[in-house]
Order: structure tokens, then sequence, then C-alpha cells
């Protein structure tokens, strides 16, 4: 069997899809299933056929298919509350709907739909931006949070906005289309069953978009990477014993030695994240580097305040220091935390520094080290 | 029917075709019969009208098989047509001052 797909026409849209299944079986296509987006096809033998759209939600019962099939009407397939029914062009078959109320029937079905749903996504898009609000009124954390998921992995905001910009879009373009039909037939015009068919560029976009989203996130899966730490920094980042401390690797507290390095690839930065923890006399000192290589320039900035607000440990900009390193734009440290930028490079460093002293003292040192070290854009 | 005003004329011929027991098909060509031709009436239309005359007790079913079920009209819905014959009877004898004007 030969099956072809072809993104269809809005169901609001009802006699462009009536158009767009009468065409498709005039070339030889015969409808077999209607999907979301897309109807699947299947080869068939070319003939004329009328095709119509009628929207119920209640199935319809035998009695009513006997009534529609003695009058020639055959029924096709039904998804969700689209009923699709067939018949041949030219037998003389009556419209399925002779009179005023019943053509009116299916579209005012269809516009309290589109009502609804567009209430909803007004409601989803009202909430999300209240929430968005009260995260900056209380702590800037939820925005910040946004903006570090977003560099990190940039396809999930594409993927939500789109599909939510393309459903209040969608919903305004249905209520405005549906509401035109309804006043035409109020003023006695009979519907035209085959007029000339939209294509649908924007199912057609969100689906492309979509699909680019999915693709960057098996990239992003596939690409990162997660190995032991080697004795040698082979990327950006530097290693305890480039500071001094030459004590055997561990864990934290004494655990299992827990030294790793993790490559991560998105489109909007590439990142290397470290931890390393090494015995220092009776006790351990521990770094963890995050570098973050952004490829969209002017973000460092920003970026590096998100960083600030997501702070593991110091979250408020105030018990932030601002230091001067040579080479680094800006360097902020509080006690164990570190965020600094040098161009588009973006620097978090987490430090369990030796006994009595702060992350302070080494990041000039490490920063130093750091400088422009092997990108991994 | 009376008291919701005039009936549409679907409304009329279905209840016209229905003072004989009747399935769906049958009314739809008793109608075409009936109006030599003028009214045709599409099925989706047509069950619609017979689901809601039957709920609001103008049509009783006289006759279930299978897939086919058999119509009659009730005493209720003779009334209203019987109103609504006068009704449009009145209409056509006001207008036939016409008649004389042309």
């Amino acid at each position: 069997m030969k099956y072809s797909w072809s993104f269809h026409p809005a169901e609001y849209r009802l006699t462009e899809n009536e158009s767009f299944y009468s065409e498709k079986m005039r070339h030889g296509w015969e409808l077999q299933k209607r999907g979301v987006y897309l109807s699947r096809f299947v080869k068939a033998e070319p003939r004329d056929m009328l095709y119509r759209l009628e929207i119920d939600s209640v199935e319809p019962t035998d009695e009513k298919l006997a009534l529609y099939e003695e009058c020639g009407w055959e029924p096709v397939l039904r998804r969700g509350i689209v009923n699709i029914y067939r018949a041949p062009a030219g037998a003389g078959t009556p419209e399925l709907y002779t009179d005023t109320e019943g053509q009116l029937r299916s579209v005012k079905r269809l516009l309290r739909g589109h009502i609804i749903d567009l209430a909803l996504s007004v409601a989803i898009l009202g909430a999300l931006g209240l929430l968005l609000l009260m995260g900056r009124l209380r702590t800037g954390d939820f925005v910040s949070r946004i903006v570090t998921k977003t560099v990190l992995m940039p396809e999930l905001p594409v993927f939500y906005t789109a599909g939510l910009i393309f459903a209040v879009a969608s919903e305004l373009m249905a209520i405005v289309h549906l509401s035109r039909i309804i006043r035409d037939i109020k003023r006695g015009g009979e519907p035209d069953h085959s007029p000339r068919v939209h294509k649908p560029w924007g199912a057609r976009l969100l689906m492309l978009v979509w699909a680019l989203c999915l693709v960057t996130l098996v990239l992003q899966l596939t690409l990162h990477k997660k190995v032991e730490m080697p004795e040698a920094s082979d990327g950006p980042y530097i290693t305890l014993s480039e500071l001094g401390f030459e004590g055997e690797r561990t864990g934290i507290l004494g655990s299992e030695p827990d030294c790793t390095v993790s490559r991560d690839w998105s489109p909007l930065c590439g990142t290397v994240e470290t931890r390393e923890t090494v015995e220092h006399g009776e006790d351990w000192v521990s770094l963890d580097q995050h570098i973050y290589d952004l490829r969209v320039p002017g973000m460092a900035e920003a970026f590096a305040k998100a960083l600030i607000a997501t702070s593991a440990t110091d979250r408020d900009i105030e018990d932030y220091r601002e230091l001067t390193v040579p080479g680094w734009d800006r360097v902020y440290a509080s006690y164990m935390d570190c965020v600094a930028v040098r161009g588009d490079r973006v620097v978090r460093l987490y430090m369990l520094a030796p006994r009595g002293e702060g992350l302070e003292s080494y990041v000039p040192e490490i920063l130093g080290l750091i400088g422009g070290r092997g990108g991994e854009k | 029917m009376g008291e919701r005003g005039p009936m549409t004329e679907a409304m009329y011929y279905v209840l016209l075709a229905l003072t004989e027991p009747d399935h769906g098909y049958g009314v739809m060509g008793r109608i075409r019969e009936l109006t030599k031709g003028r009214v045709v009436m599409g099925p989706g239309t047509l069950y619609g009208l017979l689901t809601k005359l039957r709920r609001e007790g103008y049509i009783l079913l006289s006759e279930e098989d299978n897939r086919r079920k058999t119509y009659l009209i009730t005493e209720k819905g003779k009334g209203a047509l019987m109103d609504e014959y006068r009704r449009l009877k009145r209409l056509v004898e006001d207008g036939e001052v016409l008649e004389h004007e042309i």
C-alpha cells in the first residue's frame, strides 16, 4: 500500500477541508486518517468525490448513519468532534444541511470550543506572567532560573513559547473566521463547499520549529560527556595541583573519589564543568568550576547576574564584593562562590578553601590560570 | 408551536409528511413528492429535526427495526400543524388583495 501524508487546513476552515480532500481524491489519494495537523492518504483510483465535515461531540447513531447512507453519504471517519462523509460528485446527493439552523450548528459548536480554548491559553499565559512577576518581586530567582536554563537548554522555552503563540494566534484566527461564516449564513448565503484552500503555514512552521527543538535536544543529550578528571588539565579548567594542592584526590568529606569533567553543548553556549576534591593535611580542599563560553555576544553580564541569583550558597548580590583581576571584565566573589566575566566567557567557581581561608584569596590566581584557556565553543 | 411563533418551513413539511408513519428516508421522499421537488431536505437537517420534534413531543417512535426508526405525528403535533396551516391560510387570504391590484 502506498501512503502519503499532508498538512490539512485547520478544522475551523470547514469548507476548505472539504475542497482539500476532494482535490486529493481527484489526484488519486484517498483520505484514510486525520490527525491533529496531518492527514494520511492511501493511493487509490482517482475519483470525483464530494467531502463534507460535520462537527458533533456526540457520536452518530446507527439511525443517523443509515439515513446518511440511504441519501448517498458514506461515512469516512470520525476524529474527536469531526465527522467526515463523502458522496460521488454529480449524483444529485442532497447537501447534509439545507436549513440555516443546521448549517449554523457545526459552526457555532466550533466557535464555542475555540472561545474556551482561547480563554484557556490566555489564562495559562497570564498565570505564567504572574509567576514571573512574583518571582521578580521576591528575589529575581525565578527569572534567573529561566535565564540560566535558557542558556543551557534553549530548545525548551522555544518549544513552549512557539506552542503557546501558535495556540493563541490560531484560536483568534478561528474565532474571526467562524464569526464571519455565521454572519454570512445568517444573511442567507449558501456555504461555498469548494473554496480556495489556504496552505496551513502556521502548523507547518510550528512543526518545523518543534522538529528543530527535538533535533537540538537529541544533539545536546548525545553530546554530553562526563569523564574522570585527567591528571593534567585538557581544557579551559585548572586542576588543584596547579594551585599547589598536591594531596590525593578524594571525594567530599572523604567519600569515594569524585573528580570529574563534564562537557555540554548547547546552541547558545559550550560548557565545561569540573569537580575536584583533594586531601589537605587532616582536611579537604574542593573546587568546582563551571566555564561557559557563550556564543551570543553581549549576553555575558546578564548571564553572570543570573548565575549569582541561582547560586547554591550566596544569592544576594550584596554578599559579593567586586574584585579587579587583570584580563577579566567583571569579578564578583563571596565567601564560597565567585562569578567572573571575560568577553563572552563566564566562569563560576565554588571553593571549599583550606580552613580559615575564603575563596576570595584564591580568585586572582585561579582566574589568572583559566584566562582565555582553550574555549569549548 | 403556535405560542412560539411561525414554524420553520422544514418543520412544517416534516410534520406534514409524518401524518402517516414513515422512517427518515421515507420522509425525505414524501416531502419531495408533496412539494413536487421544490423542497429537498438534507439528511443532517432532517435527523436534527426528528430528534428535536420527538424530544418536544410532536412526533413519536412508532416502530424500531435495527437501524431504521419509524415515526408518527402525535396529537400535540397535529394541533401545532393545524395551527400553522390556518395561520398560513390567513396570510394567503390577506394577500389576495394583490390579485386585484395587479
